[in-house]
């Protein structure tokens, strides 16, 4: 290129333009970050705040959780006692093993979310009112008193969780409940029921602490 | 500590009208070099496209248009741009809250009642057998659905008393389709609609009980998960007595211990786990292609892009 030319002959005053235009860029990055520094000095707006759930249980929500489990290791004993007797025929030992199992697993599950040691307790109060349904001989009555007990369950499980605030102990208890109220329409089934009124409802009353 | 920032700031454009004033100036001088002066074409065009004049007009250009943009008024929001843009449409308040998630139960309520009101009647699509089952979950649903309208009016939201739309369009309609077949997809019909039928009923209340067993942990107070996973309890039966009929007892009450190689149509079973899932489940439905191989269909629990949100309008 002809420095020399016109066009070139500019040059002069082009690497103080530049310079300029440089500094012009400069201040303008600079201004919205001093424009965030002057935001973030104002006081934060205290009204939006908003709380959620807690993860961990209350102190009301471990009492609950630990009833649960009484009423979880209630039924492990129950279907324990059945599975010794004679009224369950080999095709169906498979079901109630599994029933049995989860019901464990969910004592085992709510004492580990509470961190209480073994050994576990039973809630004796169930035990007692239907272990004499659970020692029948016709499968058919062992069914039904099955599915009262998983009814029982899925009501008391259901009253619990309008009251739980932790979240932890809300869905532990939920994941259990949509199983029991699956149990209670297999041996609804089982006891003969093929009513849909009879697979479908739960009239069960729900258990509570006091009660027991 | 506000007015000293202030005052920075002040001292900051102050400057920074200085530089521009000085720098429009320097602008003017070149442009008017440029175009004004006695230079042949040759030279004008030399000076255009010279490297160093390019970089000099190039760099100053968007030095300038950075410094409007970070200067301008709050009418203008965004990131600075230089050239021509559509005007920026801002999104809709998408936040999923309690109101979301009692519209997004009561879609998916009319999803339901609207694959049953199509199946109700027509023995061709759903086994005698299973007609009276279908009528009374219908029934259920109608009854959840208003449950869950009325939860959401006593929030103060707007009552949803549509099917939901992603599951309507990406769900129900493709597996309607596959099920009596599709010209518009060239879907040939399923060589066994009656198993299809069910097979997808089993489906549609399994993942209704699970958003409800879902939205237990999302819901914010403790009567709302109540009320929810009461219904959720519900559907679940209704997934069992399908679960039943359509594998058979006792067959269908749970998996066996050794489950072995995965069939082609998945089995299902009345308590499919000691815990209740929250995985979603494979469906298939539909004839197979011409190499005999039928694909699953995933059935998820609803995620941000299923939700019914607050800002969205019925269109049934």
């Amino acid at each position: 290129m002809d420095m020399d030319s016109p066009a070139s002959s500019m040059d002069g005053g082009l690497r103080r333009r530049l310079i300029g235009a440089g500094m012009l860029g400069l201040a303008g990055a600079l201004l919205p970050s001093l424009a965030s520094q002057a935001g973030a000095s104002a006081p934060p707006d205290e009204s939006t705040t908003t709380t959620a759930p807690p993860r961990r249980p209350t102190t009301d929500d471990a009492a609950m959780l630990a009833f649960g489990r009484e009423v979880e290791l209630a039924a492990v004993s129950l279907y324990d006692t059945a599975l010794r007797g004679d009224a369950i025929p080999e095709e169906l030992r498979p079901t109630f093993q599994f029933i049995r199992q989860s019901h464990l697993s969910y004592g085992q599950s709510l004492g580990a979310l509470l961190g209480q040691p073994a050994p576990p307790a039973p809630l004796a109060s169930l035990v007692e009112e239907y272990r004499s349904a659970f020692e029948v001989s016709d499968i058919e009555e062992l069914a039904a008193a099955g599915a009262t007990l998983e009814n029982i369950a899925v009501a008391t499980h259901t009253e619990m969780l309008g009251e739980l605030v932790g979240i932890n102990g809300a869905t532990l208890i939920a994941s259990i409940l949509v199983i029991e109220s699956r149990n209670a329409a297999v041996l609804t089934n089982i006891a003969g029921g093929a009513d849909l009124d009879a697979l479908l409802l739960n009239d069960a009353e729900p258990l509570t602490a006091e009660k027991g | 500590m506000n007015d000293l920032n202030n005052a920075e700031l002040r001292r900051a454009l102050r400057d920074m009208g200085a530089t521009a004033q000085s720098d429009h100036r320097a602008m003017r001088t070149s442009l008017r070099a440029l175009f004004d002066s006695d230079a042949t074409a040759d030279q004008r065009r030399a000076a255009l496209v010279g490297r160093r004049r390019f970089l000099t007009i190039g760099g100053l250009s968007v030095a300038t248009a950075t410094v409007i943009a970070a200067c301008g008024g709050t009418d203008s929001p965004g990131a600075a741009r230089v050239g021509l843009a559509p005007t920026r449409t801002d999104l809709p308040d998408a936040s999923p809250n309690d109101i979301v998630y009692l519209r997004t139960a009561s879609s998916i309520e009319y999803s339901a009642i609207a694959v049953y009101d199509l199946v109700i009647g027509n023995t061709d699509l759903l086994a005698a057998e299973l007609q009276d089952a279908a009528k009374r979950f219908r029934d259920d649903h109608v009854e959840h659905a208003t449950i869950f309208e009325d939860l959401t009016k006593d929030l103060g939201g707007e009552a949803w008393t549509c099917g939901n739309p992603r599951i309507d369009r990406f769900l129900v309609a493709p597996v309607i389709g596959m099920i009596v077949g599709d010209e518009a997809t060239d879907t040939p019909p399923s060589d066994d609609p009656q198993r299809d039928t069910a097979a997808f009923a089993h489906a549609l209340e399994n993942l209704a009980g699970e958003t409800y067993q879902m939205f237990v942990g999302l819901l914010s107070e403790p009567a709302l998960r109540k009320t929810t996973i009461q219904v959720g309890a519900a559907e679940v039966r209704h997934a069992a007595i399908l679960a039943m009929a359509i594998t058979g007892t006792p067959e269908g009450y749970v998996p066996p211990a050794d489950a072995g190689e995965p069939p082609v149509f998945p089995v299902a079973y009345a308590i499919p786990s000691q815990f209740g899932s929250l995985s979603g489940q494979q469906l298939v439905v539909g004839a197979a292609d011409e190499l005999g191989v039928r694909r699953p269909i995933s059935v998820d629990t609803p995620s941000n892009n299923t939700f019914v949100f607050e800002y969205m309008t019925p269109e049934c």
